[in-house]
């Protein structure tokens, strides 16, 4: 179901005021509400895909009542031990087999988003794709995301981080909730325990808030992501050794816009449309173009993809025996620093391989992946060196002019990322690189996009120009801690009137244009 | 001092008129924006102005553009001994043309109609009704709100409109509606609006060279150039092979309803450049057959006039004003043509005879229609493959130059394969062109594609 379309509007509208009118006659049970919403929401996107949802979140639910059920019994079977040294084997026994169940379920559902996500692609590999061995099954919407959230769900259950939900119901709706089905976030479940459940009245400032974060999102969305999609496709799905290396970096820093405006304008409508229901979502981005560093921005950018990664892979990796074990040889051969980095560098690998194969199988993702890993690691094991480097070039790391330069680099670096991102084919990866240094001809810039013609180009620019000064205001106004949304409900009214009537005219345009109203970017994990 | 009722009162109307009042500005702003980029003078606009106009009609012709710059009512007239009006516009979908053989036949009463069913109508898959589109829109201008409000609620919840973007948006007339999105066209527009053009006189600003013939029916006198860009083709990279489903489902539901109210509904194919036909032949192919076979099975007689022996109609090359329309002359053929094959269908003749097979009409085609070129760059150069679309009886020489000063300095001779390997001395860009003629003939060439590389 499309956000931008009629069907998602009267879907919205018949959801909130039935949620409103049970909140307010009933006084409770809003959340069943929300429960039928979502599950309508994911039938008419596809009822097929109803039964991996309802799999994960019984599996997941399941799993969370056993763990507790085997705390639960260790705590009876220690009350009842002789002594301690029985104490502590019933412990480390009841321990092993939550671990066991843990594992279980990882398995479990981590296969079933491995078979729909990644087999093909694999039989790919193998030569053997058009074999009966395909699947002919299209990825459920929002498998990755809601795979993720009930593993994570899990996992905090087997740590004792929260009882687990009893009614099955209210947990389907965790898992389900249909604003998180699109592109995510990622949500917690103890962020959003007390949310879904509780009773909400309509707020009328609330609900401004929230129609301006959706019509911030649309601009996002529409007037500069689908606007460059076409210019983009132009410049870069038929690179060859005479693609100038010009138009190459013109079309990745396009690309880099446009993933923003998609992503981080989906996420916003989405985030939105949930803080109509009065429940606020996880934020997934933080003006990440700002960032200094390669690791800042990855705690900017997708927000809660990172923390996951961090809380649930990058931790208890870091703490294995084997790899404090590392530090220790690191410390005592290599030096205090490299010692004391060295596991955070491997997890810091690993982390980004994962995510780089959480984007797909495909090799240009492993390597993206591994491209901000090794950047990562790199930068935190060369700090002693770069720390020195600027004190012997006396320059002020905490000056102004450094801040920009510190985000510039770190632009750069990530428009590097985005070559592998955007290019799937390793040849034109390659080539892309090598037109870039070796060839970057920016004399024959002009003649390769008149070669390449894009419709309306010279209007989708300036379109997608002035949605990014939009957004580049509301950036810095954020990053220096300005309530920006509140900023703007708080404008006198002629002002507040001309941007929203700037907007729509801007999201309407987008459609005259170019904009084709496609999904979105995210929607495909 | 108010008292605490009057308070109150006060307090819950507040959100609702700051509602309403949010709701007024917006409604202007979509007002303004309609007013400066619908464009004064569409196509689709003409032809609902011009057809409250008509008192009497008992055939209406439907379709996208191509059927538009076909057929001429007058000319057609004359040759079918009908009353016709033609209700093609632009990107016309198959629900419209549905929603505009209804119009005619309860206005009317229409006993034929004649629907164009092209390439793009019946292949794209991204035919997703649009219940806002500038044919519906403009309809909706002179049928009244009612009527307006039936057929948008038919597009957008019994044909599904209301899943895409365009259902929001059809409530953004100037969306789907608008100028070319420059200044200058913009605020000629604004201009027309203002000064009293004609609607008719605005049509021919808006689009250079395009003439309005009346009835519904416009096309230009100018002829395609072969030889230049102008000579392009919708169907490079789609397959046009197969029929989409929803078109599928939509011609047969047009079909049930004429069929239902007595209406004779024939389908025919327009016709379109040789090169275009020749580029995707055998796809081409495949789809007539596809739609000649739901045609008959939906009780629809179809011709596609691509085919048609001289005997009927002649189609010169110079038939063509762009890639894709009849000019003025072809117009004229087309009109004719279709009105004798009526004419003669009527009396019961056997008029499948007036029709080439695929094969023959291949075999019949003695020239080559154009060239076009593929260029890709590679370490050892640029490489440029040529393709040449000529009758199967025709054989084809390729010369490869690039440009020199003023002329053009042969860098390979001719030679029977249309493939070239060309290495500039250095990266950069260089003009090249690509000549072709029948093998054996001593013309210099009889057509050329001209294009830029880069290297």
């Amino acid at each position: 179901m499309s956000l931008y379309s009629l069907q998602f509007v009267l879907f919205l509208l018949a959801a909130l005021a039935a949620y409103f009118a049970v909140g307010r006659f009933a006084g409770r049970g809003q959340w069943v509400v929300l429960l039928v919403a979502s599950m309508g929401f994911y039938f008419a996107c596809g009822w097929q895909n109803l039964f991996f949802i309802l799999f994960t979140a019984l599996t997941t639910w399941l799993v969370g009542l056993a763990l507790s059920r085997l705390d639960q019994a260790s705590k009876e079977a220690r009350d009842q031990a002789a002594d301690r040294a029985q104490k502590k084997a019933l412990k480390a026994q009841f321990q092993r087999r939550k671990w066991l169940v843990l594992l279980a379920a990882l398995v479990v559902n981590f296969a079933v988003l491995g078979y729909v996500k990644y087999w093909n692609t694999l039989l790919g590999f193998l030569g053997a794709q058009d074999t009966f061995l395909a699947s002919k099954l299209l990825l459920p919407l929002g498998i990755s995301f809601y795979t993720f959230m009930s593993v994570g769900y899990v996992i905090d259950c087997y740590n004792g981080k929260f009882p687990p939900e009893r009614n099955f119901a209210r947990y389907l709706l965790f898992v389900s909730y249909f604003p998180q089905l699109i592109q995510g976030p990622i949500n917690r479940f103890d962020d959003m325990v007390t949310q879904l459940y509780e009773r909400h009245s309509f707020d009328m400032q609330n609900a401004r808030s929230a129609l301006l974060l959706i019509g911030f999102g649309l601009l996002k969305k529409y007037a500069i992501a689908d606007v460059l999609a076409s210019i983009i496709s132009n410049s870069l799905d038929t690179i060859d050794t005479g693609t100038p290396g010009s138009v190459i970096v013109f079309g990745i820093l396009l690309y880099t816009i446009q993933q923003y405006g998609d992503f981080s304008g989906g996420i916003d409508m989405v985030r939105g449309v949930s803080q109509l229901f009065g429940i606020q979502m996880a934020d997934n981005f933080r003006q990440p173009y700002f960032a200094t560093s390669l690791a800042d921005f990855w705690r900017r950018w997708h927000i809660t993809l990172g923390t996951w990664m961090r809380d649930y892979v990058f931790y208890p990796l870091a703490v294995r025996p084997s790899l404090l074990k590392l530090n220790k040889w690191g410390t005592a051969h290599l030096g205090k620093h490299v010692g004391r980095t060295l596991s955070a560098c491997i997890g810091n690998v690993v982390v980004f391989l994962l995510v780089g194969l959480w984007h797909g199988a495909e090799v240009h993702y492993v390597l993206w992946g591994l491209y901000n890993g090794v950047v990562i690691a790199a930068s935190d094991m060369l700090r002693p060196a770069f720390a020195g480097l600027s004190r012997v070039l006396h320059v002020n790391v905490d000056s102004a002019g450094y801040r920009v330069f510190a985000i510039l680099r770190t632009f750069a670096l990530v428009n590097v990322g985005r070559y592998f991102d955007r290019l799937a084919d390793s040849g034109d990866l390659m080539l892309a690189f090598k037109n870039t240094i070796v060839n970057f001809n920016p004399g024959s810039f002009m003649s390769y996009l008149h070669m390449h013609p894009t419709t309306n180009f010279t209007a989708c620019m300036a379109l997608a120009f002035v949605g990014c000064i939009i957004v580049f205001c509301v950036s810095v106004a954020r990053e220096r801690g300005v309530d920006a949304n509140a900023r703007i409900l708080a404008a006198p009214a002629p002002l507040r009137f001309a941007l929203y009537g700037l907007v729509m005219a801007m999201v309407g345009l987008s459609f005259s244009v170019g904009a084709t109203g496609g999904g979105f970017l995210y929607a495909n994990f | 001092m108010p008292t605490s009722s009057a308070t109150c009162t006060k307090r819950s109307f507040a959100p609702a008129a700051k509602l309403l009042v949010a709701l007024v500005f917006l409604t202007l702003v979509n007002a303004a924006m309609s007013f400066a980029f619908e464009p004064y003078g569409s196509k689709s606009q003409l032809v609902w102005t011009d057809y409250t106009a008509q008192e009497q009609l008992d055939t209406v012709v439907v379709g996208s553009s191509v059927m538009q710059h076909a057929l001429n009512p007058d000319v057609f007239d004359e040759a079918a001994g009908a009353v016709s009006y033609n209700m093609s516009t632009p990107m016309q979908t198959l629900i419209e043309s549905f929603v505009g053989i209804r119009t005619a036949y309860e206005d009317h009463g229409i006993t034929r109609a004649v629907l164009s069913l092209t390439p793009e109508v019946m292949n794209w898959t991204t035919d997703r009704p649009n219940p806002g589109s500038v044919f519906l829109t403009q309809r909706a201008k002179v049928v009244g709100p009612l009527e307006a409000a039936k057929t948008w609620s038919y597009v957008t919840f019994d044909k599904g409109g209301v899943t895409g973007p365009n259902s929001l948006n059809c409530f953004l007339p100037w969306v789907s509606n608008h100028t070319p999105a420059k200044p200058n066209r913009v605020l000629k527009n604004i201009k027309m609006k203002l000064d009293g053009t004609s609607m008719y006189k605005a049509s021919e600003v808006n689009e250079p060279g395009w003439i309005y013939r009346g009835r519904g029916c416009g096309n230009r006198d100018s002829v395609l150039d072969y030889d230049s860009d102008e000579a392009r083709t919708n169907f490079d990279r789609a397959d046009i092979s197969k029929v989409n489903v929803r078109s599928e489902a939509m011609l047969r539901e047009i079909a049930a309803w004429c069929q239902e109210r007595g209406i004779d509904l024939v389908a025919v194919g327009v016709p379109m450049p040789v090169y275009d036909v020749l580029g995707r032949f055998d796809q081409y192919c495949k789809l007539q057959d596809r739609i000649a076979a739901i045609c008959s099975d939906a009780g629809v007689d179809y011709y596609d006039f691509n085919l048609v022996r001289p005997e009927l109609m002649q189609i010169p090359p110079e038939s063509f004003c762009d890639y894709a329309h009849l000019g003025n002359q072809g117009s004229i053929a087309f009109s004719q043509a279709l009105g004798r094959l009526l004419v003669e269908r009527d009396k019961g003749e056997d008029v499948r005879a007036l029709f080439f097979s695929p094969d023959e009409y291949r075999a019949s085609i003695g020239y080559i229609s154009a060239v076009f070129v593929d260029v890709g760059s590679q370490a050892d150069g640029v490489h440029v493959h040529a393709r040449a679309f000529a009758g199967s009886q025709v054989k084809v020489s390729y010369q490869l130059c690039e440009k020199d000063g003023d002329g053009w300095r042969e860098v390979a001779t001719w030679q029977d394969s249309p493939d070239f390997v060309y290495a500039p001395a250095s990266h950069g860009t260089c003009k090249l062109r690509v000549n072709v003629r029948v093998a054996g003939s001593s013309e210099p060439f009889e057509h050329y594609r001209e294009f830029t590389a880069v290297y």
